[in-house]
């Protein structure tokens, strides 16, 4: 139901209705502001970021459809490119001082009881069935995953950072995945559930 | 690469972190293949998965406003509702002081009329001018792999952000916070390569310190090492005077 109406929303705002990005924004603003924040961990840029993503939104929304999967999918997608984009600006620039350089690494690093992002955008699912799904996963390709998906690095990066083999890191990468989905499913937690 | 070396990059695909040209490989690959791209889509529910996973921060203070004053404009130009002049008969048997009068009406009517449609004009070229711009900056931001450079907050507080194409074609530069210049001076936009400077514009930022400048230079923006802003006498130097302001690598 949701994603329908994200979808009409977007056709919306593809045709310059502003009250449609308002909407998509109340909806998804605080989302992709938690995303960009656990990735490039400082609040100023996140907030540059998601600023960033609705600007998009409302340039590239008669870009979307249906075909191209759920909004939210696209919308996301936008969100961890951007976020992407400025992680690898940052290797190649002095390191700066962040924010909050004492964040949690780990998504399990959080407190139990901590909120989920806004359930509406995600179907509903609520966030301890994601966590339990990631906790079940052996350390080390949860670390892949993680680090890959949340701080933008490279597998050769990895390796290097962990000093395995890079072969050794993709197949804990392709393990990591697989078994993510196979817990993801075995909580109720499907493609069209999400 | 061969299809099993780029059958080995889908789960990097998965999580967003292929490079430009990897991923570009694989995209195409995906679409000639069908086995891989059933494999992507087993995949389909990961990214989600660990977006939903992330615990919720708060949004800042304000933080509506300051989309709103940058996403709104882009498209949402105003169009002008343009003023049409009336024009009026005069009655031929009217004594002549109402005929005068009448005459001095006309008169004003039409040097009114004539600095209407000189303002209307003014008023579309500017128009059409900002409408380009846009237009630009719409193309420059829609592009796909474009690069947004935080420059940072320099000692007056202005912070700088660059955006550059991919291509290093067109670049633009944009400041937010930026103090009003000295009385009497402006501020001077400049491109710059090895030791020669070359001047874009002269300018004051509005009310919230905000002004944004696209750069299309003939050579492209790859042509210069520089970009930097200077404090000027009113209508600009030929080579900066002062001291950098703001000054950002290209």
């Amino acid at each position: 139901m949701d994603s329908v109406q994200d979808e009409e929303l977007a056709a919306r705002v593809g045709r310059g209705d502003e009250a449609g990005l308002g909407l998509l924004y109340d909806r998804y603003a605080r989302v992709v502001y938690s995303l960009a924040l656990k990735m490039v961990r400082n609040q100023q840029i996140a907030e540059e970021l998601t600023q960033e993503v609705f600007v998009r939104v409302w340039q590239q929304a008669s870009t979307y459809s249906r075909e191209k999967g759920r909004f939210s999918n696209w919308l996301f997608g936008i969100a961890h490119h951007l976020a992407i984009d400025e992680l690898r600006r940052r290797k190649a620039r002095p390191q700066q001082v962040y924010d909050n350089p004492d964040a949690p690494s780990s998504l399990l690093d959080v407190t139990d009881n901590a909120p989920g992002p806004d359930e509406q955008a995600f179907g509903g699912i609520r966030r301890e069935y994601i966590i339990e799904a990631l906790a079940q996963l052996p350390v080390p390709q949860r670390e892949v995953l993680e680090m890959s998906y949340f701080g933008g690095l490279t597998q050769s990066e990895i390796a290097d950072q962990q000093g395995e083999p890079l072969g050794t890191i993709k197949t804990r990468t392709r393990l990591g995945l697989q078994r993510l989905r196979t817990n993801l499913s075995a909580q109720g937690v499907q493609s069209d559930t999400l | 690469m061969n299809h099993d070396e780029l059958r080995e990059n889908i789960p990097a695909y998965v999580l967003g972190v292929l490079d430009a040209g990897e991923d570009a490989a694989l995209r195409q690959h995906l679409a000639e293949c069908s086995d891989c791209a059933r494999e992507l889509a087993t995949f389909a529910e990961i990214p989600d998965a660990l977006n939903a996973a992330v615990p919720a921060a708060t949004l800042p203070a304000g933080f509506n406003t300051l989309l709103l004053e940058r996403a709104i404009p882009i498209r949402a130009l105003p169009h002008p509702t343009p003023v049409r002049a009336r024009t009026r008969s005069v009655p031929t048997r009217l004594p002549w002081v109402v005929a005068a009068a009448s005459l001095v009406l006309a008169l004003g009517l039409a040097g009114w009329n004539w600095q209407l449609n000189n303002a209307l004009d003014r008023q579309e070229r500017e128009l059409a001018q900002r409408r380009s711009t846009v237009a630009g900056v719409v193309d420059l931001l829609g592009r796909p792999g474009v690069i947004v450079r935080d420059v940072g907050v320099s000692e007056d507080g202005t912070r700088t952000r660059l955006y550059l194409s991919l291509e290093g074609d067109v670049a633009m530069v944009v400041f937010d916070a930026m103090p009003p210049p000295p009385q009497g001076r402006v501020y001077q936009l400049w491109l710059g390569d090895g030791g020669e400077t070359e001047s874009v514009a002269t300018f004051t930022p509005n009310t919230s310190g905000h002004w944004f400048r696209l750069l299309k230079p003939a050579g492209g923006v790859r042509a210069y090492e520089s970009v930097g802003v200077s404090v000027e006498p009113e209508g600009g130097s030929p080579k900066p005077t002062t001291r950098w302001a703001i000054w950002a690598g290209l």
